[in-house]
């Protein structure tokens, strides 16, 4: 019951965030000047053409109304036509963003697969110097931007050893193994980065956590160290890691751009990129709001497992008399 | 005061960009934009340092003069986040209640643009990306996180005794936000600075590597990387130079950071 | 009150020093000793900082990492100071447990409290063969008795609604049904000894007499021996007959409850006792403080 009235509670927050973003994003590109007259008609047009694909775009409309229906094209699944070649634009992201949700997803299982051990290891070990060492080389980790760590790794594995292909990307329909391989030098990167920030937080997550009371309560009853930390520490910490392992997949989801264009990877990031160079403002618009949309679900993800771990705001706080 | 190796090592790299960005005000090896074609790719040595670039560009005076939009991201950044953060933070935390909520909403809002989905936004809307367009998409970017630091450490401060003795003796809310909040969360603003700094550097980095910040002609390190890939394969050396400016700049930053968290109060955290 | 000393005490605690932070700083415990036997309820009494609570925690084994502990604590002949993790666990929650101060922030927030005091028993369930006697299976088969075993501690420990509570989450859960679920936990193994550190400090004053009812019956049901530590004198002789004063990490003073309410011998139990008894003072006159009995080393104060 109250679980129920608290995910629509989330539901209501992430559908009003998302027509908050969008209009947002919706003004910024079309009150600002420029005009997508001219990407179409060339510089030269004449006034009339100009007049008159003006009124047949709609584009002499108040805005807020140009708004309104383009908000009812998206919920009909029209996300706009690419002003270049008048393509959907619908159907030109959905190929680009299983590239990038391949890059993303697995940078993001390889980050965890590296720094939750790697966090939890240096809470266990943070007097030793073992745990120290783990922060130290955290701290390199995080100075280093992921492209840069990209093309450090080409430079190494592709341009030196020759063992990975620096770039391009096959479909994994075509060549699994092959999408794999292309895919390891991205996600390396990815993954190094993220994980170097992802580390120090699960540490911290770990020792607040083992500072606790209930902590020394579950060694009185005859936990071992270890063990109490699996068994108790682990949920507790994971309401801290949860919250920033949603940050950091949404910033992938952005900072993807960036890497697919390391390694030259037909992603969303490369068609954003390439559509606000040619100042294809729809298809921008488009990405834009697909990539908030996305990071606005992660945030209600996010929410949702908290709801899950947390017993606290699932029942309320009735005490039993 | 307690010694910190983090602070001073932080402290080490960051005078050491400071120190670079400075000299580079006054004086520079060569012209950073002086095409030298029959000095194309030279390797490290003399007269350049660091070798030249596929233009014959010398990379000593081009990492020398990137520190400036490098250290220029970093200001503008806490500058922005600082002065609109700030207040928000602490009138959220006063206020409470509809208003707090509200401010906080809207923090959140901003955390599903970072800066680089800022700058690429902008860029669309302004025909292409400038410095202008990357620094106020950096600087909004940082908002957020000074709104959620200002706001936590607010609240500490709202509900320790003296403060609620000061209310209840009819002391006005602008009051105590004045002479009891404020001064009580600087360190936790300053610590939060030197991080948010360094994010700055890093999203200016990817910024210009995409070509949506400075022009080619201005020297920034993440646009020398991009100018160095055709090279990787033959001339890694082009990369090096840039790639290292950047890792040094964000570790001194955030080794800073911790220092000053270690030194001012062990039990702040960081908001990224 | 033991007139024949057994061969080995139940804990002999010898020459204890437990020192935070670096070597050479001033230890919270200064070379302490004393012995506790089978049944016995001592309660251990000092004001804040005196070294109660290290010791405590030195005898647990649960000092946190990076904490000085020298001397002998003996359990049963065997030393402890020094003792592995493993073997340390296989003794705590089971021979000795322990309750503490804080009952809101004891228990994990997100485990019901039923499956948190069933682990009590899983933890050690191998080695309670007793149990397994009573209901008539074999050792092994106690996990799938674990929450008939549960409910009954808890309705022993005098809780109301034992189903609802072992289904509750802590939050749901009044500091006093926290503090007693928290007892019950000490007790469900039959310990030898249970240590008790300031338990009823945090409840209600209402609350604290329920609880050290209790807990009292719950230690003779049992017939563990205890160490009760407290500031509070009053609170120590409703569980102990015995008591020991702690004064800066030195223990000054130790008798019977009577002898050292009738006659203490050390300035600080003097003032202590005085200050407890302020229903002997004249309406109108000033409470008597502690420094008014302390003519001690420091010279003593001004009234």
């Amino acid at each position: 019951m109250r679980l129920s009235r608290l995910l629509l509670g989330r539901l209501a927050a992430f559908v009003v965030s998302l027509l908050v973003a969008s209009l947002a994003v919706f003004l910024l590109l079309n009150l600002l000047p420029g005009d997508v007259t001219a990407v179409i008609l060339g510089n030269n047009a004449t006034p009339a053409a100009v007049a008159h694909l003006r009124s047949a775009m709609g584009l002499d409309d108040p805005v807020l109304l140009r708004y309104v229906h383009w908000l009812a094209g998206v919920a009909h699944g029209n996300l706009g036509a690419s002003a270049f070649t008048g393509e959907p634009v619908a159907g030109l992201i959905v190929p680009k963003l299983a590239v990038t949700i391949s890059l993303v997803g697995g940078g993001m299982v390889l980050a965890m697969v590296l720094a939750l051990p790697a966090g939890l290891f240096a809470a266990l070990h943070r007097r030793q110097a073992s745990g120290q060492m783990v922060l130290a080389t955290s701290q390199l980790g995080m100075a280093v931007p992921a492209f840069l760590a990209g093309i450090v790794l080409v430079v190494v594995f592709a341009a030196r050893l020759r063992w990975l292909p620096a770039g391009n990307y096959v479909p994994l329909t075509s060549d699994p193994l092959d999408w794999f391989r292309h895919l390891i030098l991205p996600w390396v990167s990815l993954a190094l980065v993220q994980g170097a920030v992802l580390v120090r937080y699960v540490r911290g997550a770990f020792l607040d956590v083992m500072d606790q009371d209930y902590m020394r309560t579950a060694r009185s009853i005859g936990w071992r160290r270890r063990r109490a930390v699996w068994r108790h520490g682990l949920r507790n910490a994971a309401l801290q890691i949860v919250t920033v392992l949603g940050l950091q997949l949404a910033t992938l989801f952005v900072g993807a751009v960036v890497i697919e264009n390391v390694f030259v990877l037909p992603g969303l990031g490369s068609l954003l990129l390439r559509s606000v160079n040619g100042r294809d403002l729809p298809l921008v618009q488009a990405i834009v709001l697909v990539l908030v949309a996305l990071i606005l679900m992660i945030n209600l993800l996010v929410d949702v497992a908290y709801l899950v771990i947390d017993p606290r705001l699932r029942t309320g706080r009735a005490v039993v008399e | 005061m307690k010694r910190s190796a983090s602070l001073i090592i932080g402290a080490a790299l960051v005078g050491v960009v400071v120190l670079a960005c400075l000299v580079s005000l006054v004086w520079l090896p060569f012209d950073p934009n002086h095409v030298v074609p029959s000095a194309r790719l030279a390797s490290p040595g003399w007269p350049h340092l660091m070798g030249t670039d596929g233009l014959g560009l010398d990379i000593f005076s081009r990492v020398l003069a990137g520190s400036r939009i490098c250290l220029l991201a970093g200001i503008i950044a806490v500058a922005i986040g600082a002065i609109i953060g700030v207040p928000l933070g602490v009138a959220g935390a006063a206020t409470g209640g509809v208003w707090g909520q509200v401010i906080m909403r809207a923090a959140d809002l901003v955390y599903a643009f970072p800066a680089l989905l800022l700058a690429i936004l902008l860029a669309a809307a302004r025909g292409g990306g400038s410095v202008a367009t990357a620094m106020v998409a950096i600087g909004i970017a940082s908002v957020p996180a000074f709104i959620r630091i200002a706001r936590g450490a607010s609240l500490q401060v709202l509900s320790q005794d003296y403060v609620l003795a000061a209310r209840a003796a009819g002391t006005t809310r602008a009051r105590i936000a004045w002479s009891h909040v404020l001064p009580n969360i600087a360190p936790v603003v300053l610590v939060q600075s030197s991080v948010s700094f360094g994010l700055a550097i890093l999203a200016e980095a990817a910024l210009s590597y995409l070509g949506l910040s400075a022009p080619a002609t201005t020297p920034a390190w993440g646009r020398m990387l991009y100018d160095a890939q055709p090279y990787l394969f033959s001339d890694p050396n082009l990369a090096t130079w840039p790639g290292l400016a950047i890792a040094v700049a964000v570790l001194g930053f955030n080794l800073l950071g911790d220092g000053l968290r270690d030194v001012l109060d062990p039990t702040l955290r960081e908001v990224r | 009150m033991s007139d024949v000393p057994e061969a080995v005490p139940l804990l002999a605690v010898d020459g204890l020093s437990v020192t935070f932070g670096r070597a050479g700083a001033s230890p919270a415990v200064r070379d302490i000793a004393f012995t506790l036997s089978s049944g016995e309820r001592w309660g251990l009494i000092g004001e804040s900082g005196s070294g109660k609570s290290a010791t405590a925690l030195a005898i647990m084994g649960l000092l946190p990492e990076g904490v000085h502990v020298h001397g002998s604590v003996r359990w049963r002949g065997g030393e402890l100071v020094g003792l592995g993790d493993a073997a340390y666990s296989r003794l705590r929650g089971d021979a000795m447990t322990m309750v503490f101060q804080e009952p809101m922030t004891a228990l994990d927030p997100t485990m019901t409290v039923g499956r948190q005091v069933a682990e009590v028993l899983r933890l050690h369930y191998v080695r309670r063969a007793a149990d397994a006697q009573r209901y008539g299976v074999g050792p092994e088969r106690i996990r799938g008795h674990a929450r008939e075993r549960v409910l009954g501690v808890l309705a022993e420990v005098g809780l109301p609604d034992v189903e609802r509570i072992a289904d509750s989450f802590p939050h749901q859960l009044s500091g006093g049904q926290r503090q007693l679920v928290l007892i019950g936990m000490a007790l469900m193994n039959s310990p030898l000894l249970v240590i008790c550190d300031e338990p009823t400090t945090a409840l209600d004053v209402t609350v604290q007499a329920t609880v050290l009812r209790l807990l009292d019956a719950g230690l003779s049901a049992v017939g563990a021996a205890c160490l009760f530590i407290s500031h509070d004198l009053a609170v120590v002789s409703q569980v102990c007959s015995q008591v020991m004063v702690m004064y800066q990490g030195r223990i000054v003073e130790r008798g019977s409850l009577a002898q050292v309410l009738g006659a203490p011998a050390h300035p600080y139990t003097r003032g202590l006792v005085a200050t407890a008894a302020i229903d002997a003072v004249p309406p109108g006159e000033r409470l008597p403080v502690i420094g008014d009995f302390w003519a001690g080393e420091d010279g003593g104060r001004d009234g």
